[in-house]
């Protein structure tokens, strides 16, 4: 009988211990403990370098904003955002990568610029300028021929 | 140690947990889409891909076209996204008269403040950062694909590369540099707004404009708000 006791104790002591554990770490909610292996309380992982770290070492391929490209470019930067198309340069001319050194190219072509201005069913005349004769305007010609890429309207 | 002292520090140990609980830090980001904006022209598309080494024929991002058409009867719905919207939209082949509406989704991650993705996970390789942003480790993922099933959202991919799970991060390595992720960065018209909770400019817009989430009865608590769509984005 004695020993039923004591198994029964030890039994109900690691039942007490399963459910401590359990619910404290249900308390410090469900999306927290996944993140363990990497940190807890502040001290980084057995790997030595939180994940948010390794998400961190990667360069960043496009510019931060057109004012980078301000710095040589500014009277094409000026020009741009008189006219209606005031987005950034990376858009239409692609990332930047490491741009002073590499050669950055846009394709000056009918099809490049319908990409957008082409209508088809979603696109909505209130937010960009649709051509809708577009297979007869300026037929046979680049539109760089009469639209200047960066203020494209002549008004 | 005797087993009493033992009980005793176990339990002291996990009141030190509870109370040591690691509380979120108030600068969370938010993502606003707005949908009627949105021109299906996929530059975002071609941008994350150049911005993140995104392998072929997969998609951090990607938009969909919503056609809403009446045959005389209920509403019908045709969804398409040829190649991840990345090189445009071709005409559809309905008659432009029974089409009721349409409009373009762009769909990404939509970093959830309750991710089904994490609690799967069964090496904790993927996890949301005090910012809100759910990454993945690369050097802990075991590539067995469980969190891409457990999304909702379809969001996350395999790179058979790289043999591990990949997903949007909001652009992680620019937004912690200050920078704006690279599809907020070269959209044309501005259908993507990206800043923190507490940015003034987003505030304004969760407050004045008639945003949804996507999906709201699975409680993921989803930070991407869409504008301007319809029940029917799914």
């Amino acid at each position: 009988m004695k020993q039923v006791k004591r198994s029964l104790i030890v039994f109900i002591n690691i039942l007490i211990i399963f459910i401590i554990v359990i619910f404290g770490l249900r308390a410090m909610g469900e999306e927290v403990y996944p993140g363990f292996a990497d940190k807890l309380f502040g001290v980084k992982g057995v790997y030595g370098k939180s994940g948010e770290e390794k998400e961190l070492e990667k360069e960043p391929v496009h510019a931060e904003s057109r004012e980078y490209c301000k710095k040589c470019h500014e009277g094409i930067y000026r020009k741009s955002s008189e006219g209606k198309h005031n987005f950034d340069c990376q858009t239409c001319h692609g990332p930047l990568e490491k741009h002073p050194s590499t050669e950055m190219t846009v394709i000056n072509s009918r099809e490049f610029c319908l990409e957008c201005h082409k209508p088809t069913v979603g696109r909505d005349q209130a937010t960009i300028r649709l051509i809708s004769n577009w297979e007869e305007h300026g037929k046979g010609m680049l539109c760089t021929a009469c639209h200047d890429p960066h203020h494209p309207w002549f008004d | 140690m005797k087993r009493r002292e033992f009980i005793r520090a176990l339990v002291a140990g996990s009141v030190a947990i509870l109370i040591l609980k690691p509380v979120k830090s108030a600068d969370v980001f938010v993502y606003v889409v707005d949908s009627s904006r949105c021109i299906g022209c996929g530059k975002c598309v071609k941008a994350c891909r150049a911005e993140n080494h995104v392998p072929e024929g997969k998609y951090r991002t990607w938009v969909e076209r919503y056609v809403v058409f009446s045959d005389g009867e209920i509403e019908n719905v045709f969804v398409e996204s040829p190649q991840g919207g990345e090189f445009g939209f071709e005409e559809v082949d309905i008659d432009r008269e029974k089409i009721l509406r349409s409009y373009f989704v762009p769909k990404l991650c939509m970093h959830c403040d309750k991710p089904p993705c994490v609690k799967v996970c069964p090496v904790n390789a993927t996890w949301a950062t005090d910012e809100g942003v759910v990454l993945v480790d690369k050097s802990h993922c075991i590539g067995c694909k469980y969190c891409i099933q457990a999304c909702p959202y379809g969001a996350r991919y395999f790179n058979h590369h790289e043999r591990v799970v990949d997903k949007c991060t909001w652009c992680y390595h620019r937004i912690m540099r200050g920078m704006r992720p690279a599809c907020i960065t070269v959209c044309p018209t501005g259908a993507r707004i990206f800043g923190e909770l507490n940015d003034e400019h987003i505030q304004s817009v969760l407050r004045e404009r008639n945003v949804r989430i996507l999906k709201p009865e699975l409680n993921t608590r989803p930070k991407v708000f869409y504008e301007n769509i319809g029940w029917e984005v799914w």
